[in-house]
């Protein structure tokens, strides 16, 4: 009998094993159970693809833009709503990845191992997610942007919070177009162009070198003195030659900037040296992405100049013209940075989530400040951007809002009107501390195409909208 | 209901209260849940209240009748049973009420054979005379089951006689513990291990042919506990090689079968498998995260909707609609089987008892083992039905007539009988 005892062992050893494989079962349940969950065919959550269990989606102002309703997802009634909040918000299908729909669809739907679902099924759906957003500021800006696609975002560079977000081309949600897959006018529709557009800087990535002179060469530039002719030739080749917009004759620095006088920034970018101002490009994060709300990733912008670069192609890249493409979320944190004395602070576009009893859910957001530049850098940036304002662009044309700012036109060919027109800058306002940026593809000039829209948005910003 | 497996291992001392009480709580239990099945649907279905009926008065007309005139004090394995019945009952009830009468009608037919098996076990001699005539009737079954069965749904392992359809290979799972435990009990001959490891390689063997993977499976695990029960010495050797070499035959006939098997095993969300191969798993464990915990409530569930959910699927449907904490003490009732098996075992009152009593609860709890894991794509898929829960007639008594063995090997089952000879 002892030994049919202790035979039994394997039975023992078959327990265990049984145990232990329960104990495996329920920690992939614990670790994946929420990636589980959001399976398309999971129909608690999906009704025929549509995600039917996450919440209502709501501006900062508690204006619905989206939620569900009878198994499916409605978004609001107003049309322009719908159509300046597209990006922002998301589609049903899933298409525009970044929209905060797509993005923050585990939080919306607020799966949690210990119900499951059983709220969901409940209230008929998950969480409620208020953003940070405008709508009514969205539209102004979809207004504003007129038939020209671009983008035009505006951020608190205190909190770091988006207020205002929209990217054209859009379309109706409730209405999809049927030529949207082919016709021009809907070229990169799904696409926000705030945060996955690539554009070439022009004029505006005078500020980067202007960066780079300050950290570079230091306080000196300022009692420098460059000589335009309108023409300059770099090194004996016509092509190579850089024209300026006009005869400056003597210049200096502030005045130079103010002006975007070509000439002179490229002589700047050719002192610095390729190899530095390539640095100072990585350093203000142009090169890396921009992270709204922890998720949502921009593109990263693309910087070729290494040391070696012929002077010709350093002095074009100095005034935002050759390869070089900046991401204009890049270009607003870079915004946010000289106006918050040098400190980036991590964009939010989620203001809260609350559960289905209206309780808010913990949603850890990144509040970690970049020091991307220094603060007396920034400082004179500052300043040097509110002389633009002042002596370049007139304080009459944005009135009352102390802006400092900085034009662009990047030209894309020969041809001036597919010129991509750039307004970027900040409000040096305790009340008002907002940056923005402004892009329209051809825009033709930045400073008389998408100046007048910034000042727009800014308006209704701080007047309020009617 | 782990609260039921405690065991003595002198004479009983169980007051008899305890198991009216624990009927009782079950009782209440069925009633419950029974009523949350019937309300299931959009309609009260009072159907599945009745079959729920059919086993409440099945458990205590058992319990009253082998309390008062068998003077039985044991109970505890039925209750474990009964609760397990009754949560399969339930479930079908809540899915179609008809399948659940039919169910509660199966649960009194086992309950029948786990009687006769009992009393039969009860006389050794018996036993041992039967053994020859069992094993034949095993084989006989398997060749008719290879002669008549169709396939369906990949495997061959139904028959249809006289209208009546049943699984054979639930029947040989009966005889094989039955021959193995009656064959290697007293007569250590070499002779005797060649004799069963034959009638494994038989049953194994025609299991193989008609496809059914999985049983054949539990055949083997079961066949390794029983030589490793029995064998002492040069007999463990043969019985290792010979597993080792019916282990390998089953790889080697089903190599493209147990590849393709393979190939979706932990792949079962990738774009090839989700829906093809490895759609029951998936739907089961986004249905297992869906109803978290505490469940979703019963028929609120979408598992239900998947193919084979009252029967192969039944152990996901019970955890989206339970809660897996439910799903969880339901299974650890087959290891409370399994630890009760292994404590008669050792005051058993013959060898054969005990290696009787080891090798059931090793099938149940492989089976279960085999269906729960295969399911959740922690094991491969191999299509066995939960033991007790599953929907069907062959596995339902098949699984009471296994639990007999266990039951006999507790000596206080035969104490107040007269019927088996006190050694």
């Amino acid at each position: 009998m002892k030994m049919i005892t202790k035979r039994g062992i394997f039975l023992w050893v078959l327990c265990a094993l049984f145990i232990g494989g329960i104990i495996f079962l329920s920690f992939s349940l614990a670790t994946e159970g929420s990636t589980w969950v959001m399976k398309n065919y999971n129909r608690h959550v999906y009704s025929d693809g549509q995600l039917i269990a996450a919440g209502k989606i709501k501006d900062r102002n508690g204006a619905v833009l989206s939620e569900s309703k009878d198994g499916e997802r409605v978004y609001s009634d107003d049309k322009s709503t719908r159509l300046s909040t597209l990006h922002l918000v998301g589609d049903t299908r899933g298409f525009i990845s970044t929209g905060v729909q797509t993005v923050f669809e585990k939080q919306l739907v607020g799966y949690n191992i210990v119900n499951g679902v059983y709220d969901i099924d409940k209230y008929g759906s998950g969480n409620d997610l208020t953003l940070t957003v405008d709508s009514e500021i969205n539209k102004v800006a979809y207004d504003a942007l007129g038939d020209k696609k671009g983008t035009i975002a505006v951020v608190n560079y205190k909190t770091g919070d988006i207020v205002c977000m929209v990217s054209k081309p859009s379309y109706d949600v409730n209405n999809v177009p049927y030529n949207i897959d082919s016709a021009e006018e809907y070229e990169g529709v799904y696409i926000n162009r705030f945060l996955t557009g690539l554009y070439t800087p022009g004029s505006t990535f005078k500020l980067v070198t202007s960066i780079s002179a300050l950290q570079n060469i230091g306080n000196d530039i300022y009692d420098q003195k460059w000589q335009c002719n309108k023409v300059y030739d770099v090194d004996g080749v016509e092509e190579d030659n850089i024209i300026c917009n006009a005869r400056h004759g003597k210049i200096d620095f502030e005045t130079a900037l103010a002006k975007s006088c070509n000439i002179t920034f490229s002589q700047i970018a050719i002192e610095i040296g390729p190899e530095k101002l390539a640095k100072t490009v990585d350093g203000l994060g142009l090169t890396s992405p921009v992270t709204v709300s922890g998720e949502i990733k921009s593109a990263k912008g693309r910087f070729y100049l290494k040391a070696g670069d012929p002077d010709a192609t350093t002095g074009w890249t100095g005034i935002g013209q050759g390869q070089t493409l900046v991401c204009p979320a890049a270009m607003l944190r870079l915004m946010c940075a000289i106006a918050n004395e040098g400190k980036a602070v991590p964009f939010n576009v989620v203001n809260r989530f609350e559960n289905q009893k209206g309780k808010t859910i913990r949603f850890a957001q990144d509040t970690a400040e970049t020091q991307l530049i220094n603060s007396d850098i920034a400082s004179q940036m500052k300043n040097l951007m509110r002389n633009n304002v002042k002596t370049q662009y007139g304080d009459s044309k944005y009135k009352g809002l102390n802006l400092c700012a900085k034009s662009g036109t990047a030209q894309i060919d020969n041809v001036d009107a597919h010129n991509t027109a750039w307004f970027v800058g900040f409000m040096d306002d305790e009340e008002n501390p907002y940056a923005f940026v402004v892009v329209a593809e051809k825009g033709n000039s930045g400073s008389q195409t998408a100046g007048p829209m910034a000042n727009k948005v800014l308006q209704a910003i701080v007047k309020g909208t009617d | 209901m782990a609260k039921c497996k405690k065991k003595q291992k002198r004479l009983p001392k169980v007051k008899p209260i305890n198991n009216f009480l624990m009927m009782s709580f079950l009782t209440l239990f069925q009633i419950v849940v029974s009523f949350c099945a019937a309300n299931a649907k959009d309609s009260f279905e009072p159907r599945a209240m009745l079959a729920m009926a059919i086993l409440i008065a099945v458990e205590w007309i058992y319990l009253v009748f082998f309390y008062t005139a068998m003077h039985r004090r044991n109970f505890e394995l039925e209750i474990i049973a009964f609760f397990l019945s009754s949560v399969g009952v339930a479930t079908i009830g809540s899915m179609n009420a008809d399948s659940a009468i039919k169910q509660s009608l199966m649960i009194v037919a086992g309950v029948i054979v786990y009687i006769i098996m009992v009393f039969l076990m009860g006389n050794v001699d018996l036993c041992m005379k039967l053994r020859l005539p069992v094993a034949i009737a095993a084989i006989l079954l398997l060749v008719v089951n290879l002669a008549i069965a169709e396939y369906t749904h990949g495997a061959r392992n139904w028959i249809k006689i006289a209208g009546i359809t049943f699984q054979p290979s639930e029947f040989v799972k009966i005889a094989f513990i039955f021959v193995g435990a009656a064959t290697l009990e007293k007569i250590q001959t070499s002779k005797n291990i060649f004799a069963y490891i034959a009638f494994s390689v038989a049953c194994v063997g025609s299991l193989i042919l008609i496809k059914d993977f999985g049983t054949a499976l539990v055949f083997f695990i079961t066949f390794l506990i029983i030589a490793f029960m029995t064998s002492g010495d040069i007999k463990t050797i043969i019985a290792a090689v010979a597993s080792a070499g019916l282990g390998a035959g089953i790889v080697v006939k089903y190599k493209a079968y147990v590849t393709k098997r393979f190939a979706v095993y932990r792949h079962v969300w990738e774009k090839d498998y989700y829906n093809a191969s490895g759609y029951q798993q998936t739907r089961t464990l986004v249905g297992l995260a869906s109803g978290g915990l505490f469940g979703l409530g019963i028929g609120n569930g979408y598992t239900r909707r998947v193919f084979a959910a009252s029967t192969d699927l039944i152990f996901g449907v019970i955890c989206e609609e339970w809660g897996f904490i439910f799903g969880v003490l339901l299974v650890l009732a087959f290891v409370a089987i399994a630890v009760s098996a292994l404590v008669n075992s050792i005051a058993a009152r013959s060898t054969f008892y005990s290696i009787a009593a080891v090798a059931s609860a090793a099938m149940l709890l492989f089976q279960t083992a085999l269906n729960i894991f295969g399911i959740t794509d922690v094991l491969p898929l191999t299509g066995v039905t939960l033991p007790f829960v599953s929907q069907g007639g062959s596995s339902m008594i098949c699984c009471w007539a296994v639990l007999a063995y266990i039951k006999a090997s507790d000596v206080r089952t035969y104490n107040y009988l007269g019927g088996a000879k006190k050694k």
